[in-house]
């Protein structure tokens, strides 16, 4: 900018020049074609930035306003690992001891676990190629695992990497099988599906399933639960629409202006906390899913049962009906519905 | 005494400014913006509400906001997250689909012009072209004096405009 009142420009728009300034620089402006060019690019700048839209909408901002008013020691904050986990209980300063007593529950927990596989594993031979003669018969001949339905080995990693003559070799195969016993627990649970509706079709022609078969194939579920995560997910959102449906259908059916009994709402109330909770989870989880329908879908739902949750012993009828008014211009019994039956169906 | 209903007005006016503001000032993580714009009306009621002066509380709101923000730049994490995506998508549903790549375009070059400015060049062009306060408004609140707003927002408009003209003769030699 070659010009020495250019500078003068920025203050002129924002109206921080006097009112004598104000009237120099626009006389000035009737001769100077360089300070008219960057006025005129200022102000198209801040049509620009006044121009940006922010991402939000009216449902965003209720249900933000509703979290900001919920609870007094709540904390929004961005959301890392500890905020998720311990949000979904209500908890949100971090607390030494609980973080202890959690850590203690899990390594506890964790511990239960491998005592179990362990003594479950020695009840059967180790040879990784086993396969009881009755459970091979139930195994359909079109089954897809490259490596049979068999208990899943002891970890043996350290042991075979002492050996070092034939360590390489005798850790590989090892390796190998364990790493296709890992790649293949999608599938072994496919062959476990398919075992069972073979061992179902087989009933009907008399043939009885026998309690090794099951054991094997609640072992094999347990190994590949991470396969099967999702659909818990779906079918516990499912469970959750449901059951939040019938509390707005209840909720809905109260009648505004009656003496109404206190117990009923004291239900209502319990009924809203716990799905309050259960939405924020369920939320989450659609959201970091990419689930972009039901996570709206649990946005809307949230405030209505933070509302309900917060409702007094006996309410005022004004804050039933503002409750049951939202819930009718959503439609949010409609669309509680057919999400759903939509999610229980895509479950079966 | 401040009224709850005064606060719902309050945030019903503000909310959305500041979290446009939060927005263009990180660069365009909404998730993140509503999330630190939410964290600042929390702490307004908890800590706050009804001991301003009248008229203090949106000050009040940009400074903190604008801390949270500084302190959100200081983290070693600052992803897109899906999310972000699927709430772009999701508001342009009432737009046709030249708007909508018109708006998102516009969006990301101003997204991607502020961020080439210093923080404090940053925040105060955003709370003089979008909140339309005046320089002691905007001294006030990123507590700095007023010569200093007024030489970070000449130097903020500097920039862009020439960020803005290089863009415009790459887009015109295109």
């Amino acid at each position: 900018m070659s010009c020495s009142l250019a500078d003068r420009i920025s203050l002129l728009i924002d109206g921080e020049l006097l009112p004598v300034e104000t009237g120099a620089i626009e006389r000035h402006l009737l001769d100077c074609a360089e300070c008219q060019q960057i006025r005129t690019d200022f102000l198209n700048l801040r049509c620009q930035l006044d121009a940006y839209e922010p991402t939000l909408d009216q449902l965003a901002v209720q249900t933000a306003l509703a979290r900001v008013l919920a609870k007094p020691d709540i904390t929004i904050v961005r959301q890392g690992w500890y905020e998720r986990f311990s949000g979904a209980f209500g908890v949100h300063r971090f607390n030494p001891a609980l973080a202890a007593a959690v850590l203690l529950v899990v390594f506890a927990g964790a511990l239960a676990f491998l005592f179990y596989r362990l003594h479950n594993d020695r009840a059967v031979p180790s040879r990784p190629d086993y396969v009881p003669s009755d459970r091979q018969s139930a195994l359909p001949s079109n089954a897809t695992s490259p490596t049979p339905i068999t208990q899943s080995q002891p970890s043996s990693g350290p042991s075979t990497s002492k050996d070092k003559t034939g360590g390489a070799h005798a850790s590989g195969p090892q390796r190998r099988e364990q790493k296709a016993n890992g790649q293949t627990a999608k599938v072994a649970a496919k062959s476990v599906r398919d075992a069972q509706t073979a061992s179902r079709s087989n009933k009907r022609d008399g043939v009885i399933a026998t309690d090794s078969e099951m054991a094997s194939n609640r072992e094999v579920e347990a190994s590949s639960a991470e396969a099967v995560r999702p659909e818990d997910a779906e079918s516990l959102t499912a469970r959750h629409l449901e059951q939040s449906e019938l509390l707005l259908r209840a909720f809905r059916n109260i009648r505004i202006g009656e003496a109404v009994e206190t117990s009923e709402f004291s239900y209502e109330r319990q009924r809203a906390q716990q799905l309050f909770y259960r939405n924020i989870m369920l939320r989450r989880e659609a959201d970091s899913a990419g689930d972009a329908q039901v996570a709206s879908l649990l946005d809307s739902l949230e405030p209505i049962l933070l509302d309900i949750a917060n409702l007094a012993n006996q309410p005022q009828d004004d804050d039933v009906r503002a409750i049951k008014e939202r819930v009718k211009r959503k439609n949010l019994v409609a669309l509680l519905q057919v999400n759903s039956a939509a999610l229980a169906r895509a479950n079966e | 005494m401040a009224s709850e209903d005064e606060f719902t007005m309050l945030f019903e006016e503000f909310y959305p400014s500041l979290c446009r503001f939060l927005e263009c000032l990180l660069g365009g993580h909404a998730a993140v913006a509503q999330d630190l714009a939410q964290e600042s009306f929390l702490q307004l009621h908890r800590t706050a509400w009804g001991k301003l002066p009248p008229g203090e509380a949106r000050f009040w709101l940009y400074r903190v906001a604008r801390n949270f923000a500084l302190n959100e730049f200081r983290r070693s994490q600052t992803r897109h997250r899906l999310f972000d995506r699927v709430m772009t998508s999701m508001h342009s549903q009432s737009r046709t689909p030249e708007e909508e790549y018109e708006r998102l375009e516009r969006r990301e070059l101003v997204l991607e012009m502020l961020q080439s400015l210093p923080e404090d060049q940053r925040a105060a062009l955003l709370l003089r072209e979008q909140e339309q306060m005046s320089y002691r408004e905007i001294g006030h609140v990123l507590n700095i004096s007023e010569s200093k707003v007024k030489i970070d927002i000449f130097r903020a408009r500097t920039a862009l405009r020439e960020c803005w003209t290089r863009r415009m003769r790459a887009v015109a030699a295109h």
